[in-house]
């Protein structure tokens, strides 16, 4: 036990009981460096993470930093990121496969950076949502290889293949539950902060079919976080405006407005902590 | 003769669709509520509505609003056109897959969906020949999708058959319909039982049919079955939220039939009628409940 957790532990009995506390980061793909923000602040003012859960660019977030509760790591990793580090786009595998982009490129970049093969290993309790595409089900990725389960979690429909797992075909959690807070709840969880980076809608530039089912997959996953969003303890909507699901340009804005939403609930989380703690 | 009869029909309708109610036993008219039928989305799963209006009308429910969704929007204006169960039964026996769907593989490739939808639009015309909502014998409305918004848009003026094809566009399957300067998908995007609009025009009662339920479908292997159905997916997640502020909601078990299968119709409907026979008991309730407490406010 190292000098740091035995110190944690005195100061958490000095304040007595602890509630739970769960993160759930929820999808929109390039506007996920927002979660980064978030993180960094949560970090900076001592609230306790005891679970993440994610869904698509939530449970990729989610896992790098359950792997090593750092934020500085992870900025940086998200400072270098490319597009191109993550989608491996081919003009064959649409018409031969089920997704314009494999999502190998995805996994590789997972294991770069989360040496240790499986989820149990997190330092924080951990769990990926995904969608079993045949039964139209929640999947709740809680075991097993971590990787595995951010490429599955993040496979958006169409654009990644869906992935191959015990006979099932695994896509974006997105399109079951974007925002998991339902996946804290049940896991025990006693306060739940949920960062909602939604998606930004307006598209006047949709020519072929591809683009009209993508289209219609956004908007029915920001539907979707209408209701489930609610369900949160707390919320954070980190303002990110246009900032299209695929443009990487924008990740400093994203972060920005990650950290700013998150300072403006400190005093809602602090409540809820507080309140817990008198309960 | 012939039109002296349909006079008195009329007459008949009129006063059998005044908006009061027998109590039971006591001799005062109970006020009645506006009844809404929400129709939901679920392709050919939709032949169950026929069931449930068919039961609806052979137990004398009023319907005084349709409000649909996608299938629901189609049923929804062949039945609010006439008020006739019988004419959609039939409509019903007679339609196959064929009728409706003008797929082309080159669409695929060339356009914005597989299908075009004329012919849909085609079928609603030559089943409906009131042009216009405005002109519907029931209040009705058809929910699309604003594909490039992203907003709920409600119709209820205008072509009726240009509404049933924009509410049915199920996005990859039909090309969006250009519709009043936007481009439309399936309802079912935003609101695939549309509970919410029947609220909102007044409604007292609502009663919804959901088809969504169950959507599995082994059947995966391509790029467009794993876009569909994870469209699929998501409005029968949409429907779960939704469906709850329904007043009284009838499932009839259909989530064994697929989306395209049109050769379990007739199953579909007797699905239909078994779910509100099942119903009744709450409808009845519900709308004299509703009847006591207006005339208790009096």
């Amino acid at each position: 036990m190292d000098i740091k957790k035995i110190l944690s532990y005195f100061s958490k009995t000095k304040e007595g009981p602890q509630p739970k506390i769960a993160l759930v980061l929820g999808g929109g793909s390039a506007r996920g460096f927002a979660h980064i923000g978030v993180i960094r602040v949560l970090e900076k003012e001592n609230i306790p993470v005891d679970m993440i859960i994610g869904t698509s660019v939530g449970s990729l977030i989610g896992a790098i930093y359950a792997y090593d509760v750092n934020s500085f790591e992870l900025e940086w990793s998200a400072f270098s990121l490319e597009r191109d580090d993550i989608f491996d786009y081919g003009l064959v595998t649409a018409f031969t496969g089920m997704g314009a982009a494999k999502g190998e490129k995805l996994e590789a970049f997972v294991r770069s950076k989360i040496p240790i093969e499986n989820i149990e290993d997190l330092k924080i309790p951990f769990a990926a949502v995904a969608t079993d595409l045949k039964q139209g089900k929640r999947v709740v990725l809680d075991r097993g290889p971590v990787a595995r389960a951010v490429r599955a979690s993040c496979a958006i429909p169409g654009v990644f293949q869906p992935v191959e797992q015990d006979g099932r075909l695994l896509v974006d959690g997105g399109v079951v539950d974007n925002i998991p807070v339902s996946v804290a709840r049940e896991r025990g969880a006693d306060i739940i902060i949920a960062v909602d980076i939604g998606v930004s809608i307006e598209n006047n530039d949709i020519s072929n079919l591809f683009e009209v089912v993508l289209q219609s997959i956004q908007i029915m996953a920001a539907e979707n976080v209408k209701v489930k969003a609610k369900e949160a303890d707390v919320l954070i909507s980190p303002a990110l405006g246009k900032v299209g699901m695929m443009d990487f340009s924008k990740k400093k804005l994203c972060m920005q407005a990650g950290i700013e939403a998150t300072q403006k609930a400190l005093p809602a989380i602090k409540d809820k902590i507080d309140a817990w703690r008198r309960s | 003769m012939k039109h002296t009869v349909s006079l008195l029909l009329c007459v008949l309708l009129a006063l059998t669709s005044c908006k009061t109610m027998e109590g039971p036993g006591n001799g005062i008219e109970l006020p009645r509520p506006k009844v809404a039928l929400v129709l939901g989305g679920g392709a050919a799963r939709g032949f169950a509505h026929i069931g449930v209006i068919r039961a609806l009308e052979q137990e004398k429910i009023p319907i005084d609003m349709v409000v649909g969704t996608s299938v629901g929007s189609l049923i929804g204006a062949i039945y609010a056109a006439d008020r006739n169960s019988f004419e959609l039964e039939w409509t019903a026996f007679t339609l196959e897959k064929e009728t409706l769907f003008d797929y082309g593989i080159m669409n695929a490739f060339t356009g914005m969906g597989i299908a075009k939808g004329d012919k849909l639009e085609e079928f609603v015309k030559s089943k409906i020949t009131i042009a216009n909502i405005e002109g519907l014998m029931i209040p009705y409305a058809a929910v699309a999708t604003d594909l490039n918004r992203g907003e709920r848009v409600v119709l209820e003026r205008g072509s009726v058959a240009k509404a049933v094809r924009a509410s049915s566009a199920i996005p990859g399957v039909f090309q969006p319909v250009n519709h009043l300067g936007r481009n439309l998908v399936d309802g079912g995007v935003m609101d695939n039982i549309p509970v919410a609009v029947a609220r909102e025009r007044g409604a007292d009662l609502i009663i919804a049919v959901d088809i969504s339920e169950n959507v599995t479908n082994f059947n995966l292997t391509n790029l467009l079955d794993v876009m569909l159905q994870s469209i699929t997916i998501m409005g029968a997640e949409n429907a779960k939220a939704r469906k709850k502020d329904a007043d009284v909601l009838i499932a009839p078990a259909v989530g064994d039939v697929g989306m395209l299968d049109f050769t379990q119709k007739k199953r579909c409907m007797q699905a239909g009628i078994e779910a509100t026979q099942k119903a009744m008991p709450e409808i009845k309730a519900k709308i004299e409940e509703w009847g006591r407490k207006r005339l208790a406010q009096k």
